[in-house]
């Protein structure tokens, strides 16, 4: 950038005035021109009226010049601004060169402060703020009494209680669920060699299309074969791949299991995973139809999920589900058992089911790293401080120089950006690793894991990080500039 | 005077202020003697109109401007070319040779055209 022409700078002493400019200049012409005409021997006034005829119209020329210099008067602060601005850029990269020590701290400091909260905002971000991974998600509900200390057994219902539930309540477009009561490697996959464990789940039949999930291959359960004698079963895309290598044929072969040949019918898509959103931690492979009248007999055993019709809200559901209860019976056989299940059936929304118990300590943990940025800031400012004093001299030598006061403290800033720019670049480095790296955890029993991922918000949240502590960090050394300048 | 000739005129204007300036800064009320004298008093422009040529070139980066004293001492500004400028009027010194001559040659014309020209 080239250097500002030295008259300009003489030009700002008194600020600058396009239009007295203006001015200026025309009643120099003028002047000049009646100054001619009377050495030609005009009297003054008929020299006045001439030079004023040749001119032509005054007042529009005038306007003219007032407009165009306005114009060139905002370009030229504007290149000044960005001159400086990128002098300060250069003169902060020189100083911090000077002192590599404290800017490699200041920014691992800042990397780790920032690049903790861009990995919690992701969490945050993905359990609490994005929606469900299914189509329309927020039409779900989870159904189930109040949480009580007896756990899973007082959180699902009979087959029977199922199925009244199910043909009496109006809000559903449909009511489906799953088997609650599944271990983990409950199956031998056999027939292949060494026969290997295997996680199958088994659900109600229409639980994927309630839940709108879309097979990659082959089809969903049919009506018939969630009922059918012949075995079927939907494999999960990561078992898919892992165990039958993505094999493209898969649809229609039959797997054993445990000895029984199972014909598989599709293999779910990649976006769905089960665990992720029903039961944290868990690995599911299989998918097998639930026959609702083998566990009749066996109590409370199925979870209840609901897709509410389109407009139907969940306290509808509510009012819905206090109608249905009284006629629900926990097993037909045994009609005392009738409205057993009266206000225990709760529905709320299957995001709030799935993230619920995680949000508040969510919401603490946002804090915490929240806090340690403002830690990690103040600790900074502190340093800043300190460097801040020990350059008392070179401020005292800018200023005498001709610095504005705005300007030192605009290069306090600069300094902090730079360094919180830097930091936050560093940070956002760490916190795509460290996603990644908790992305793959399959162990770590936090619901959506896989679906974890850095986006254009978090990219957001970093930049607002790294704004908000370049400024609160920067601006209270610069505060304190200005005060002891005050003093001084 | 209809807008197209006025626009002409406005950039015929340009290039005279760029080649009034080769000698060195002047102000406005310079130039406008300047080009009367050169060109015999048969360029008669109304003076006014200079201004916000001036300006105008200052304004894209032709013209540089400095305040000063004239010669009977009173404060007036000063244009000066920049290199831009000096690159621009050597371009529009070539355009307007070649379209002066170009409108000569024609005007100039003594022959009729070409039998086969007629045809055509």
């Amino acid at each position: 950038m080239t250097p500002n022409p030295l008259w300009r700078r003489y030009a700002r002493i008194l600020g600058p005035d396009p239009a007295a400019d203006v001015k200026d200049e025309l009643i120099f012409h003028l002047q000049t021109k009646v100054d001619d005409l009377v050495r030609q021997g005009w009297s003054s006034d008929a020299a006045r009226r001439e030079a004023e005829r040749l001119f032509g119209d005054l007042h529009a020329v005038q306007q003219i010049g007032v407009r165009i210099g306005e114009k060139m008067e905002r370009r030229k602060r504007l290149q000044d601004y960005w001159a400086d601005s990128a002098q300060d850029v250069r003169y902060t990269f020189r100083t911090l060169r000077r002192d590599p020590g404290f800017a490699a701290i200041s920014i691992l400091i800042l990397a780790l402060a920032i690049g903790a909260n861009i990995a919690v905002f992701s969490v945050v971000n993905t359990l609490l703020l994005r929606p469900l991974p299914f189509p329309d998600s927020r039409q779900l509900v989870w159904i189930a009494p109040r949480p009580t200390a007896c756990g899973l057994s007082c959180a699902t219902y009979s087959a029977d209680a199922f199925e009244e539930f199910r043909e009496q309540s109006r809000v559903y477009q449909g009511v489906t669920g799953y088997m609650a009561f599944t271990t983990p490697d409950n199956m031998r996959l056999t027939g292949r060699g060494e026969p290997e464990p295997a996680t199958s789940f088994e659900v109600i039949g229409d639980f994927f299309q309630v839940l709108a999930v879309q097979p990659a291959m082959g089809h969903l359960f049919t009506q018939d074969e969630s009922r059918g004698p012949h075995p079927v079963a939907l494999l999960s895309n990561a078992y898919w791949r892992r165990q039958f290598a993505s094999d493209p044929a898969i649809v229609g072969k039959a797997v054993e299991l445990n000895g029984t040949p199972i014909t598989v019918v599709g293999v779910l898509p990649d976006s769905f995973d089960f665990g992720a959103v029903f039961s944290p931690g868990a690995k599911v492979d299989l998918f097998t139809p639930l026959d609702l009248n083998l566990e009749r007999d066996w109590g409370n055993i199925v979870t209840l999920v609901g897709r509410l019709k389109p407009g139907a809200t969940v306290a509808q559901a509510l009012d819905d589900a206090n109608r249905v209860a009284p006629n629900m019976y926990f097993n037909t056989k045994y009609p005392q058992t009738l409205g057993r299940y009266k206000g225990d059936l709760i529905p709320v929304p299957l995001k709030d089911y799935v993230t619920g118990k995680l949000r508040r300590s969510l919401i603490a943990l946002w804090c915490a790293v929240g806090a340690i940025l403002l830690i990690a800031g103040v600790n900074l400012s502190n340093l800043l401080l300190a460097r801040a004093v020990a350059r008392a001299k070179e401020f005292a030598v800018r200023g005498a120089l001709g610095a504005s006061r705005g300007r030192i403290v605009r290069q306090l800033l600069m300094e902090s950006l730079v360094l919180s720019t830097a930091g936050a670049a560093l940070g956002l480095g760490l916190a795509v690793m460290l996603i990644v790296w908790l992305a793959h955890q399959g162990s770590v029993a936090l619901p959506l894991l896989s679906s974890l991922r850095i986006d254009g918000q978090a990219l957001g949240w970093t930049v607002l990080i790294a704004v908000f502590t370049a400024t609160i960090f920067g601006l209270l050394p610069a505060r304190s500039r200005i005060q002891t300048a005050r003093n001084s | 005077m209809d807008t197209a000739k006025l626009e002409f005129f406005r950039g015929t204007l340009d290039v005279l202020i760029l080649k009034a300036l080769v000698w060195g800064p002047l102000h406005g009320y310079a130039i406008t003697n300047l080009i009367r004298r050169e060109s015999d008093d048969a360029l008669l422009l109304e003076e006014g109109t200079l201004y916000p040529a001036l300006w105008r070139l200052e304004n894209k980066g032709l013209l540089d401007a400095e305040w000063g004293h004239s010669e009977n001492n009173r404060k007036a500004k000063f244009y000066r070319l920049t290199a831009d400028g000096r690159r621009q009027l050597r371009h529009e010194v070539k355009t307007w040779e070649a379209y002066a001559a170009a409108v000569a040659k024609v005007l100039s014309a003594t022959q009729a055209p070409l039998p086969e020209e007629e045809m055509a």
